[in-house]
């Protein structure tokens, strides 16, 4: 009744939902330290470059100051010296007069201070060589002085870094999910066996307990204590039932004494006046002793511990015996009883209490339908249901007193001299529900007609 | 009928006792479980009554004690446990019959008759006669003075199970569960109904009425 479809469930299972979060925040942090990985490399490399590039752009120009032989010459001597950075003497034309790499115009124009180029930018590079970073000096005769160093190691690094993310990021995500799928399919099957015994247990098994792990996890814990409940639940049950018993048996006993009694003396006197007065007294005796029987019957009904005993009944077969067991009495009467039932069907419930039920009803029509001249029995499925009519053309019940009649000892004023206890009709309504049903009075037009629908139809066997 | 009566309330016993022996049998009463059981051990009874609830040994295990050492003496439990189950466990642990306090004498004595034939008489026949009257078993027909009679199915039941029962008296109680299957006494007169039917058919322009009635006590299919 609470299990879900399979794939529904998964996505809807708590267990699921929280690997997702904890999924998110794997994945958040491992873009949180790559961030930090990346913009500190970054970082540490940029500065040592700009400290190297900015060293040799000062070394240069003292040397240019001290020497006063121009630009070019110092350049070439610098890249003679070796050191790994690139130089670039361009005048003011744009002719390179000195270098080891060269510029496209447009690049030149924008190159302000420390900034970094690719090779598609516009550079004339060594092979190997796929970026640059470093700075332009402008002189005032138009000659630009450009120093950089090799860029390519940080291309190399942001790679490196992207594609250990992406490795990274898809491994958490696989991992993620499939964790996610496991937790929530261990939770969900736990939930399952824990619905699975609570049904058992509504059905009537009050002996049965959940299953509790070895783990000792929140679910066992869950189910530890759901036990402890369970098993006080039964207990109280039990001293419910052996309390029962024990009314039973000691109001029964000494009514049952009483009845002994009265009928043992009875046989020893002759008076019919006498014999009147015992029958008399018995009769009231049995009274006392049906509402008990019906009263405890009800409780037992009720307790639901029946549904373990169900089995599939052929109810048509049932409802024909019932009909023809009650036609002669009802014929004796004047009832006309006819009954129209649909062949074949089957009702899984327990076969004595269901007779109860109908009896009940068949003998209610025979008590209280006044002037009825037909009663009539119906029984069709519809789908998982099936409906068994019990109508006469009686003089009925009105419409304020219909709800009256379901309560337990309440006989109407037109039944009042009638034999009987006002909980017949309480036992078939216990039943039905017992059977996963209700039964309902409507109006015959004229008469009443009792209602009882069943939910346990065996259904695909049935006509 | 020799009868050992396992009853540990005194005043009941004496009473059940008081009730049966008037009809000629003899009742030796065992006050506890134990006394009980070494009394049916010992033998020399022809029927056993057994209250469920007794001291030292409860009358279910009483009886399955027995009947696992072979003692197929019948057994009818008398009881004021009326429960659903607490019948069908009666008939598991043994007994032959169910009778729940308080009861008629007549529905004791009758239930004792029958328990009585059942044990003693030989396998009955697929064909039952009284009379000029016979019923196939086998065929599901009921001829009397060789003309064939209709029978509806609760009526050859009824009329199969008197015959099962003949000379003896069959309580109103015993035909509603033996025949209908009810476990409780409908308000409507159904087995009355039944029988009046029954005699129409059978006994109605025939000599002599097979069918008797005892006021208070239930029916006998008989030729006296």
């Amino acid at each position: 009744m609470w299990r879900e479809r399979p794939s529904r469930a998964l996505l809807k299972s708590s267990g699921f939902r929280l690997a997702l979060r904890s999924l998110a925040l794997s994945l958040g942090g491992a873009i949180l330290v790559f961030l930090i990985i990346h913009h500190d490399a970054d970082a540490i490399w940029r500065e040592q470059n700009d400290t190297a590039v900015n060293a040799a752009l000062s070394d240069i120009l003292s040397d240019i100051q001290e020497d006063n032989q121009g630009v070019a010459p110092n350049v070439r001597e610098t890249i003679d010296e070796g050191g790994g950075l690139f130089f670039a003497d361009i005048g003011p034309g744009g002719t390179l007069r000195a270098g080891n790499f060269n510029v496209a115009p447009a690049l030149l124009a924008n190159w302000h201070g420390m900034q970094s180029f690719e090779r598609a930018d516009g550079l004339t590079l060594p092979p190997r060589v796929l970026a640059v970073r470093g700075v332009a000096h402008r002189f005032a005769n138009g000659e630009t002085l450009l120093i950089a160093a090799n860029a390519s190691p940080l291309l190399t690094l942001n790679a490196l870094v992207a594609r250990s993310f992406t490795a990274v990021f898809g491994t958490i995500l696989a991992l993620g999910l499939l964790n996610g799928y496991f937790a929530a399919h261990a939770a969900s099957r736990r939930v399952d066996g824990y619905a699975t015994a609570i049904e058992e247990i509504m059905n009537g098994d009050l002996s049965r307990r959940l299953t509790v792990g070895r783990a000792g996890d929140e679910f066992d814990r869950l189910a530890t204590g759901l036990n402890a409940m369970l098993q006080r639940l039964q207990e109280l049950m039990e001293n419910l039932r052996q309390v029962t018993n024990d009314i039973s048996h000691d109001l029964r006993s000494p009514l049952a004494r009483l009845r002994e009694h009265l009928e043992l003396s009875r046989r020893r006197f002759a008076g019919a006046e006498l014999a009147a007065m015992f029958d008399e007294a018995l009769a009231q005796i049995d009274q006392a002793l049906d509402i008990f029987t019906a009263m405890l019957r009800i409780a037992e009904v009720e307790a639901g511990a029946r549904r373990r005993k169900f089995a599939a009944l052929p109810l048509s077969s049932l409802l024909e015996e019932l009909a023809e067991t009650y036609e002669p009495a009802f014929s004796t009467a004047g009832i006309a009883l006819t009954a129209q039932i649909q062949p074949r069907l089957l009702l899984r419930g327990d076969k004595e209490l269901l007779l109860q039920m109908l009896a009940n009803l068949l003998d209610n029509v025979m008590l209280h339908a006044d002037g009825a001249s037909i009663a009539h029995i119906t029984a069709a499925q519809t789908g998982g249901h099936i409906d068994i009519e019990i109508s006469d053309n009686g003089a009925g019940i009105p419409d304020s007193e219909q709800a009256r009649v379901f309560q337990r000892f309440v006989r109407l004023d037109a039944s009042r001299h009638l034999p009987g206890h006002g909980l017949g009709l309480s036992l078939a309504t216990a039943i039905a529900a017992l059977h996963d049903g209700s039964i309902a009075l409507r109006d015959n037009h004229p008469g009443l007609k009792a209602v009882v629908s069943l939910g346990n139809a065996d259904q695909g066997t049935g006509a | 009928m020799r009868i050992l009566l396992i009853e540990d309330d005194p005043r009941a016993a004496a009473h059940i006792r008081a009730g049966l022996e008037p009809e000629g049998h003899h009742v030796t009463i065992a006050p506890d479980g134990r006394e009980g059981l070494l009394g049916a051990a010992a033998g020399g009874f022809d029927v056993l009554i057994i209250d469920r609830m007794l001291p030292l040994l409860d009358g279910l295990t009483l009886l399955r004690t027995l009947r696992g050492a072979s003692i197929h003496t019948p057994a009818l439990f008398l009881t004021s446990l009326g429960g659903l189950d607490d019948r069908l466990e009666g008939l598991r642990a043994g007994g032959d019959d169910y009778l729940v306090k308080p009861f008629a004498f007549e529905e004791l004595s009758a239930r004792l008759v029958a328990l009585m034939r059942r044990s003693s008489a030989p396998p009955k026949p697929t064909k039952l006669k009284i009379a000029d009257l016979e019923l196939d078993r086998l065929r599901r027909t009921v001829h009397r003075a060789g003309r064939k009679i209709e029978l509806k199915p609760k009526e050859f039941e009824l009329l199969e199970y008197l015959l099962l029962h003949e000379g003896e008296v069959v309580t109103r109680t015993m035909l509603l569960e033996d025949v209908w299957g009810f476990h409780f006494v409908p308000k409507t007169v159904i087995v009355e109904a039944h029988i009046s039917r029954l005699r129409a058919k059978i006994d109605q322009g025939f000599v002599p009425p097979l069918i008797h009635t005892y006021r208070g006590a239930g029916y006998k299919i008989d030729v006296a």
